[in-house]
């Protein structure tokens, strides 16, 4: 052979071929290699251990309620037996109430009638018992 | 292929994955079997090397950076599987892998999948005659055409040096036919 020069066209093939249907099946062997994600496997002992789980939750909030409902049954004071308790029981005298009041709050407990006293004799003539009780 | 930022992230969304990739499989398949059976040679150890190929690009497809294309980046990974294979079987037959490659054109003439005329064989002759880096230029370019920007960054050689590799071969080539 004299004077073959690559450049000819057309060009040289490589002469290869394939299988028949080969390109039809290849997807199918590829996807078939692919690593496939493992399915998780719960083991006999996970499982039984979520069981625990599930009980000692159980038993928990069961206690939590026992618990939470003896404490609502407890007797609750009402107001008017500790009023009544604190004044027989107490040591804390008048004056060491009025030690702890600011200034500001003695004003406040300050009550102003504003009787005119007019009214005051008018009341006292009219009324003969009200002299006697004042008096005595 | 459509928007290549938006193939990539469909091949790795794992709700998109497995369309995506069958798509990559129809599309490059050809042209990845051609490129590997031109290294290999014999049909079926193309047929291992490209099956391998795509488990790779799938497997290694959550790395790809996209500094590069889809395309080199997975022809790069058919090259060097082709290459590592064709070492490893020179190994095994306790052969370099250029003695192999002159073995694998004499096997040609008995392959049934082989239906290349006298000077299609002789070709095939005068290609493994050459260095393995110029083998694998001449086939890339005067086989399959890829363009030498592609070629360089698939082989990350410049595009200088592959220039000159392939003048290299095809002057080795031509003398071959001519002389012979």
């Amino acid at each position: 052979m004299k004077n073959f020069t690559l450049d000819n066209k057309p060009k040289i093939k490589p002469g290869f071929t394939v299988p028949e249907n080969y390109f039809a099946t290849l997807s199918e062997k590829i996807n078939d290699k692919l690593p496939k994600e493992a399915p998780k496997v719960i083991t006999f002992y996970r499982r039984k251990k979520v069981w625990i789980y599930s009980f000692a939750a159980v038993v928990v909030v069961s206690l939590s309620v026992l618990l939470v409902q003896q404490f609502n049954t407890q007797p609750s004071l009402d107001s008017e037996f500790l009023e009544n308790y604190i004044s027989q029981n107490t040591s804390v005298s008048q004056d060491d109430i009025i030690e702890l009041l600011e200034q500001e709050d003695i004003e406040k407990l300050k009550v102003d009638y504003n009787i005119e006293e007019d009214l005051i004799e008018e009341t006292l003539i009219n009324s003969s018992d009200l002299e006697h009780y004042l008096t005595n | 292929m459509q928007d290549e930022k938006v193939f990539i992230a469909e091949l790795l969304h794992p709700k998109t994955q497995n369309t995506a990739f069958q798509k990559l499989l129809r599309e490059y398949q050809r042209p990845l079997y051609n490129h590997i059976r031109n290294i290999v040679l014999n049909h079926d150890d193309a047929d291992d090397v490209l099956q391998n190929t795509f488990v790779k690009i799938f497997q290694y497809l959550k790395d790809f950076k996209g500094d590069s294309k889809l395309f080199s980046w997975m022809y790069r990974i058919a090259t060097n599987e082709a290459i590592t294979f064709i070492n490893q079987k020179a190994k095994k037959h306790n052969t370099t892998s250029e003695a192999l490659q002159t073995k694998l054109v004499d096997n040609l003439k008995a392959d049934s999948y082989f239906d290349g005329n006298e000077i299609q064989l002789k070709l095939q002759k005068a290609i493994a005659l050459l260095p393995e880096k110029q083998q694998l230029v001449f086939k890339m370019k005067y086989f399959e055409e890829i363009k030498y920007e592609e070629m360089s960054e698939i082989l990350g050689t410049s595009v200088g040096a592959l220039k000159a590799s392939y003048h290299h071969a095809v002057k080795k080539i031509e003398d071959f036919m001519n002389g012979n």
